[in-house]
């Protein structure tokens, strides 16, 4: 991207409070300011166009060297978020507070210099904020000897920062190796929700029994223990151990109601907890109390510490799947139904700034809303942006499951001689998997009888009857059940087996659970 | 607290430009500013002593928390751009902000060259400071293999870990060789084989080079092993020759050639 359009992006990044305080601040100077005319003129227009710039401004001088004026601004503009993201964000105004330890030592001012160390240390003990840590105790490491102690005194004082000093440095150590199975597991969940087999919950299990992970007390912040915590939670539920689960919820919840700078160090993964919640409650048949924790995450779409692009981003995201997934869950479709005009507009205009398994979640969820629906045109439209994305970037598991679905739809449709093609396609991407479901074998077998072979419709309820007995045995094991939890198979089999709707059959699952 | 003592400390240091430029930005402040400007020219004037205007009850601590943390602010911001700390630590706020504006690309461009200049220069402190930022901005970068950013960073910051780890064990050495002054010469040769010391210079950096030179040094020297010592000087001054930014960190730390 070039950078004229980087500034132009960044201008149209700002909110109204931050261009104001953008105006406010460029004040400090006198005189006329061209970048400040520029900024008026990127902020009315609609898209950035050099040649009409250099027309708009061809009675001032500047425009004939517009690069470095633009330059200027995005200078000018970096300089006014820094200020607010001082004035807003603790870790950020204590990071900026070291300046005036190094000031003041500069100028000969030692003891003024260490009342402001111990203010900043202080906040910085608080919040955990390690990094700066390491730059304060640097800064008065460099300038212990301006203080004039005496032999005794400098030598205990230099003892004193180099202590320090080490135990920040372990501290980072600990919490560098904690992120890393934190970003390994993560990288699993987003790709594969649940195990699928054996080896894979052995990958799993590897991952609970490493030191670091069952046994807490090598944590030595609360940054690490939240990571701990988080990398177990996300284990369990992917081997679907939902008690250790449930246990795991409720300690992370718990680090962050008691450590209120956890929530703006990890904003994500207190959204995700969040979500976590929400599907154990509703798993739990506590419907409301999941209501009331995706309420929780709605309501941080307003929390001032939340306000960044990427973190709406994350809400939007987030949020979409909750709500879909708890309103497919309960059966709750025509409410699912009214949030899809704004989550398909959303993902169409911000399809780029969305991670590849937020998409296919996100795009899987509508499909299932639009099927129970009977609105087939439009789930098939959901299935396809699955289908023709990148496989390595989706969520896998469910792209798979969408290839099955693909043909589920045109059966509802009524594309016979597509699905002959559509089946064939289907067969030859499974046999390409290493290690496919034992539902998807089953589905393309019972499928094929039910679906492709001329038969009349009698014998073909029998089949789906064998069917569904077929994937009873299946689901016995616990590694198979993704199907249940986004597009339940069963009840769709159940609905051609009593000749129901889908969404009839779902509704009577969730009573009977209640 | 702050008192009027160490506001009066602070402005006896402000030079000419510094107090013109504290009055402009003291006039775009929001807020009642005029008693607090007011309050600078009387500390600064120095027609009533400090303690008078302490007494006089006409200042509340508030106000005078209020002048010191604006003076320091807009000592901040007048050496933004000649401190090269102050420089550092705002081109890593800003590198913060380019995420929050979803800015990935300048930020990664901007990044880079950050990382370059610590390299290069040894800033192994704001080092850290950057792989912090790096670590959240590779969770947006485009691209296959996108797992295996994480340990790469992981990897470069244990690196650096383990590098301020060595340096801090060095200075401590460096210390204790120079407090101890009663040492005799078997000590003395013990410290020669101490394994901080023992290491090749080619596989350390700069920094590392110049503690375990300087050590040795200073060992030799009080063994009067002179010819070693010169060599040790010898290879300390080239290092620092060549490479500006060791003469002003050893400077800091009141080790100098």
């Amino acid at each position: 991207m070039k950078p004229s359009l980087l500034l132009f992006d960044i201008i149209k990044s700002l909110s109204e409070e931050e261009k104001a305080i953008f105006l406010k601040s460029s004040s400090l100077q006198q005189g006329d300011k061209n970048y400040k005319k520029l900024f008026s003129y990127l902020d009315s227009v609609t898209e950035y166009n050099e040649e009409k710039i250099k027309q708009h401004f061809k009675k001032e001088t500047f425009a004939k060297h517009l690069a470095s004026e633009k330059n200027q601004l995005f200078h000018h503009i970096l300089k006014s978020l820094r200020l607010q993201r001082i004035k807003d964000k603790n870790g950020a105004a204590v990071f900026d507070k070291i300046k005036d330890v190094h000031l003041l030592y500069v100028r000969a001012l030692p003891k003024l210099a260490d009342k402001e160390a111990e203010k900043v240390r202080y906040r910085a003990n608080e919040d955990e904020l390690l990094y700066t840590m390491i730059l304060l105790n640097e800064t008065q490491l460099n300038h212990v000897s301006s203080n004039n102690y005496n032999q005794v005194d400098f030598t205990a004082r230099v003892k004193e920062l180099f202590e320090e000093k080490k135990e920040f440095l372990l501290k980072i150590s600990a919490l560098n190796k904690y992120q890393q199975l934190y970003d390994e597991i993560k990288y699993y969940f987003n790709q594969n929700i649940l195990v699928h087999d054996r080896s894979k919950k052995h990958l799993l299990e590897s991952f609970l029994n490493n030191p670091l992970i069952s046994d807490l007390s090598h944590a030595n912040t609360k940054r690490s223990l939240l990571l701990a915590t988080f990398c177990r939670l996300i284990c369990f539920r992917i081997i679907r151990e939902n008690d250790k689960l449930g246990l795991e919820i409720n300690n992370a919840v718990e680090l962050f109601q008691k450590h209120d700078f956890l929530k703006k160090e990890y904003p994500k993964i207190y959204i995700g907890l969040y979500g976590f919640l929400a599907r154990y409650l509703a798993i739990t048949a506590n419907l409301t109390k999941a209501r009331a924790a995706i309420d929780h995450v709605r309501a941080l779409k307003d929390d001032k510490f939340f306000q960044t692009n990427d973190l709406q981003n994350t809400i939007f995201t987030r949020l979409s799947v909750f709500n879909l997934m708890f309103y497919n869950y309960s059966g709750q479709f025509e409410k699912a139904n009214k949030l899809l005009e704004e989550t398909e507009k959303n993902l169409e205009l911000n399809k780029d700034q969305y991670p590849g398994h937020e998409f296919t979640t996100i795009n899987f969820l509508m499909f299932v809303t639009y099927f129970s629906l009977k609105n087939y045109n439009k789930a098939l439209k959901c299935i396809n942006e699955i289908v023709n994305s990148d496989f390595d970037e989706s969520r896998q598991d469910l792209f798979r499951y969408a290839k099955l679905c693909n043909l589920i739809v045109h059966y509802e449709l009524g594309n016979t001689d597509y699905l002959v093609y559509s089946y064939k396609s289907t067969l030859r991407f499974f046999k390409q998997i290493d290690y496919p479901f034992e539902y998807e074998t089953a589905f393309l077998t019972h499928f094929k009888s039910i679906a492709i072979s001329k038969k009349r419709p009698e014998s073909k309820k029998i089949q789906f009857e064998e069917f569904r007995d077929n994937l009873e045995e299946i689901f016995k094991d616990p590694y198979q059940m993704i199907a249940s939890e986004y597009f339940d198979l069963v009840a769709w089999i159940d609905s051609k087996i009593n000749e129901t709707e889908y969404a009839d059959e779902i509704i009577k699952r969730r009573s009977n659970q209640a | 607290m702050t008192d009027l003592s160490d506001i009066a400390d602070l402005i006896e240091t402000l030079g000419k430009g510094e107090k013109r430029f504290f009055k402009m930005m003291a006039s775009t402040e929001s807020g009642d500013v005029a008693l607090l400007v007011k309050l600078f020219d009387e500390v600064e004037k120095k027609e009533v002593s400090v303690e008078k205007l302490e007494r006089s009850g006409y200042y509340s601590d508030h106000e005078v928390s209020n002048l010191y943390n604006l003076i320091l602010k807009c000592l901040r911001h007048f050496h933004a751009e000649s401190e090269t700390i102050l420089r550092f630590e705002d081109e890593i706020l800003n590198l913060r902000c380019l995420i929050d504006k979803a800015q990935y690309r300048q930020c990664r461009k901007m990044l880079t060259s950050l990382k370059r200049e610590f390299y290069e220069t040894e800033r192994f402190d704001f080092l850290l400071s950057t792989l912090e930022v790096e670590k959240k901005l590779i969770v947006y970068e485009e691209g296959k293999n996108g797992f295996l950013k994480p340990s790469i960073i992981a990897k470069e910051e244990q690196s650096i870990i383990d590098k301020k780890l060595r340096l801090l064990n060095l200075h401590r050495l460096y210390r204790e060789i120079n407090e101890n002054k009663n040492a005799n010469s078997d000590i003395l040769e013990v410290y020669l084989f101490n394994p901080l010391l023992m290491r090749s210079l080619e596989a350390l950096s700069r920094k590392e080079c110049v503690f375990i030179l300087r050590c040795k040094q200073d060992i030799f020297n009080r063994l009067g092993k002179m010819e070693e010592a010169i060599a040790c000087e010898k290879r300390i001054k080239e290092l620092f020759e060549k490479n500006a930014f060791l003469r002003d960190y050893f400077k800091e730390l009141s080790i100098t050639e």
